[in-house]
């Protein structure tokens, strides 16, 4: 499982790397769950603090988000100027809590993966019930980003499916019933007990990755940038980075 | 290609061992790319204060899961499985942490010796620093003692251990050397230097390609990218498909 928040940059890029490996995940018998979860909150409880109120830190991120989605392949993205009120999530995190206990999984997942693309590049925060209208109504029915098939991954490519583009996802009804269900304590809830029980497994960040092994044993990973750990806990066939010898010149 | 790497680090650092544990099993095939590896000391604890940072141990649950999962794996995976704190307590840096003086003799030894020995001097000061059984190295008779049980040939080789790399008028001359004004003041102006290229952790990595752009790195996990921005080839972490069943033979 993947705890996640749209407004958690790391989060969006593991989301990217989970669907690049899709395939190959799945053909490795791994089962991968993406959950809604609320990185303030989880920074609260847990007493950490962004790295960002380091200044020397704030510099140096802004290198290790481009190299990241450099990585990834991620193109157009800008960090939101005021991350601390962008990032107040609770609105949009329900909604996905809700979209994933009342629609099938792609559906889930590609809102999920809308809302990401809303709040990273249309910079669209939908914490206001008419931003969130706009972006649920908006979302193409099988949005995807051209890196979410990245060549990185070897695994094959599915070709995007040939739908007039504008098609979307929720139907008005649909939007107004998602609206609906979003303040319901039964959200509410279930949201806030996905929360308590990453801060129980001793989360204390995003993305936060609870993996559970073959043999039912389960260990807590963190960030976008140690998938080597979680394959190897997974016991499923990797190749660790390596550096290459130079080419031989051509003649 | 061609490059350059600065590597800032401190020997109380465990990313900072992991960082030149890599750097230095890379050194030759770095070469062969045209590319040097340059080691410098800095206090990480006046890097940490002086940029404001604080110590990432007092995230509780975050500290869990550094000593409990997190560390571990990076242990095995950098090679250096039974590394760990002195007294197996990360609270204990803050202890034996103060690492100027070994620092300093680094600084010295790095005037002295080719840089094969001076790297070597660095592996073995880790070594010393994060492996059972953990030498307390932050005073002079205990360093001295450590640098005179340096062995010629780090790798293992048995008939090497009885050679050691420095007789007792080596570690003389490089205490001396280690202690005097000048040693204080390099080590000073490598925090510095380090600063003044916004560090504030170690390893601290600062990468010139080929075309003479420099970029900062920080960690021990981020060699991929400083591969990527060198130019170098790499094959970058790849899960693969499940393995062929095996085929039953008759």
């Amino acid at each position: 499982m993947d705890g996640m928040d749209a407004a958690s940059y790391y989060s969006y890029i593991a989301f990217i790397q989970l669907q690049q490996n899709n395939q190959l995940l799945k053909q490795n018998g791994i089962e991968v769950e993406v959950y809604p979860y609320l990185l303030g909150a989880i920074n609260v409880g847990s007493n950490n603090r962004p790295p960002w109120l380091v200044p020397a830190k704030a510099i140096y991120s802004k290198y290790d988000t481009k190299r990241a989605a450099d990585n990834v392949g991620l193109k157009d993205y800008a960090i939101p100027a005021e991350l601390m009120e962008a990032g107040k999530t609770v609105a949009p995190m329900r909604t996905l809590t809700y979209i994933r206990s009342a629609f099938p999984a792609e559906v889930y997942t590609t809102a999920f993966a809308y809302f990401f693309h809303a709040f990273w590049t249309l910079h669209k925060y939908p914490n206001s019930l008419a931003l969130l209208t706009e972006v649920l109504s908006e979302i193409p029915v099988h949005f995807q980003l051209e890196c979410f098939n990245s060549a990185s991954a070897s695994s094959p490519i599915t070709p995007p499916p040939t739908s007039s583009s504008s098609e979307k996802l929720f139907t008005p009804e649909q939007v107004a019933q998602i609206l609906n269900a979003v303040s319901t304590e039964e959200v509410k809830t279930a949201l806030k007990a996905r929360v308590d029980e990453a801060l129980a497994r001793g989360a204390f960040g995003a993305p936060w990755i609870w993996a559970t092994d073959a043999q039912g044993r389960s260990e807590p990973f963190f960030g976008s940038d140690h998938l080597n750990f979680v394959y190897e806990f997974l016991g499923v066939p990797y190749q660790k980075m390596q550096l290459l010898p130079p080419q031989k010149p051509r003649l | 290609m061609g490059g350059h790497i600065d590597c800032y680090t401190d020997l109380n650092s465990i990313y900072g061992y992991f960082g030149f544990v890599h750097l230095l099993e890379h050194v030759e095939a770095l070469r062969s790319h045209r590319v040097g590896v340059d080691f410098h000391p800095v206090y990480l604890p006046d890097l940490q204060q002086r940029s404001g940072n604080r110590v990432i141990w007092t995230v509780k649950a975050r500290q869990d899961w550094l000593e409990n999962y997190e560390l571990p794996r990076s242990r095995r995976d950098f090679g250096v499985a039974e590394a760990s704190p002195p007294g197996g307590d990360l609270n204990n840096l803050f202890k034996v942490g103060q690492t100027q003086l070994p620092l300093r003799a680094l600084l010295a030894i790095k005037k002295m010796y080719s840089a094969d020995v001076y790297n070597a001097a660095w592996h073995w000061l880790y070594r010393c620093f994060w492996s059972p059984p953990q030498q307390s190295i932050k005073d002079e008779a205990p360093l001295r003692q450590a640098l005179m049980a340096m062995p010629r040939d780090l790798s293992g080789d048995a008939k090497n251990k009885e050679s050691p790399q420095f007789s007792t008028d080596d570690v003389d001359k490089i205490m001396t050397l280690a202690k005097g004004k000048h040693s204080k003041d390099e080590l000073r102006e490598n925090t510095d230097e380090a600063l003044r290229q916004g560090g504030f952790g170690a390893p601290w990595i600062m990468v010139r390609n080929s075309s003479g752009v420099t970029e900062p790195f920080f960690g021990s996990d981020r060699f991929a990218q400083i591969y990527e921005f060198l130019g170098l080839p790499y094959s970058p972490l790849k899960l693969l498909p499940p393995p062929e069943p095996a085929k039953s033979n008759l």
